[in-house]
């Protein structure tokens, strides 16, 4: 007496699972940042606001945020994408730069009202 | 987080972008309203961000609502700035005041400089600090409305959670603020339309913000 084998199943067939949901395109946030970037940005911005008005600090900080942020970049290319943050170097090096210029500017016009005001009347 | 910087180039990267800046640059001129209505209108491109859509939010007179609720949350605190300002500035003034060229005494002139400084100081400072819990407060009220915006100990622990990227986007929204004013040199006028530009400027940091408040610590 032999038992019919039952009908087997197809067991072996996978169950569905929907392909992944594609995320939006993302920024990239996991990795650490390099401070050296976060510096020369926090200079350039401080280089900048306070260049348009008093003219120095652009002069004293648009040099140290464009060195700062160079070096930042090259340091991170060097990194091999363990470390972040080259868009922030890159402002800050390029903002550094107009941080410079305005500061140069600023301090020109403050140097000739200086000038201008201890200059006596001309006979 | 890294992308923050992308911030000053987004917003062209719409085909639109002028034609939308230009009308956003237009409803600025209302006074108050304007302003309400290009807050929203901030809030709704960055809800497109964050769908992965780089795109502005149409232009139009729609986001008056969303706005109002951020505008009254950040009126509220920079009221209360100026109100804390003020306790040491209206005594400096009186005493100011009340001394004359002639017989003016030396110890009450220089506490009323030493009560201006220190009133020109919670102004600055506080400036400051409104500036690095933008995003944070931004993102409480759109969320949890007008209450959930004026709970600062909840806006200060999400601003002081990941201390680099509040910074990070601290420094992005002076940035911002100082595209928004190079308008200024185009009559005045196109103040109006820098602004409407950094406010793109703006969903485009405090998206990012989100982003990074959401990720594990960068250090």
């Amino acid at each position: 007496m032999s038992v019919p084998n039952p009908v087997q199943p197809p067991a072996q067939i996978a169950p569905y699972h929907p392909p992944p949901a594609y995320p939006p395109p993302q920024y990239r946030s996991s990795q650490g940042i390099d401070n050296r970037a976060v510096i020369a940005l926090a200079l350039a911005i401080t280089g900048l606001v306070l260049g348009v008005v008093l003219g120095l600090p652009g002069l004293i900080c648009g040099p140290i945020a464009y060195f700062m942020g160079r070096s930042a970049a090259t340091r991170i290319e060097a990194s091999g994408g363990a470390v972040g943050g080259r868009n922030l170097a890159l402002f800050g090096w390029i903002f550094g730069i107009v941080a410079t210029a305005v500061g140069a500017v600023v301090s020109l016009i403050w140097l000739v009202i200086y000038l201008y005001s201890i200059s006596g009347p001309t006979p | 987080m890294d992308r923050i910087a992308e911030a000053f180039v987004w917003p062209v990267r719409d085909p639109d972008w002028l034609t939308k800046i230009l009308i956003i640059g237009l409803i600025n001129v209302i006074p108050i309203v304007g302003a309400i209505n290009g807050l929203g209108w901030m809030l709704a491109s960055m809800d497109r961000l964050r769908s992965g859509e780089e795109k502005l939010a149409p232009a139009n007179f729609s986001y008056l609502g969303r706005g109002a609720r951020v505008f009254v949350v950040y009126l509220i605190y920079g009221l209360a700035l100026v109100a804390l300002g003020l306790l040491p500035y209206i005594p400096a003034i009186a005493i100011a005041v009340s001394q004359n060229h002639t017989n003016g005494n030396a110890g009450l002139i220089g506490l009323a400089l030493l009560l201006n400084l220190v009133a020109f100081a919670i102004f600055t400072l506080g400036s400051l600090l409104l500036t690095f819990m933008l995003p944070a407060l931004i993102l409480a009220t759109d969320r949890g409305g007008i209450a959930a915006g004026l709970r600062v100990g909840d806006v200060l622990r999400r601003s002081t959670a990941n201390p680099m990227n509040t910074l990070i986007a601290g420094l992005m929204l002076i940035a911002a603020s100082f595209v928004s004013s190079l308008g200024v040199i185009a009559c005045f006028v196109g103040v109006f339309f820098t602004a409407a530009y950094a406010l793109a400027m703006q969903a485009w940091i405090i998206r990012s913000f989100e982003i990074g408040s959401a990720a594990p610590k960068a250090g």
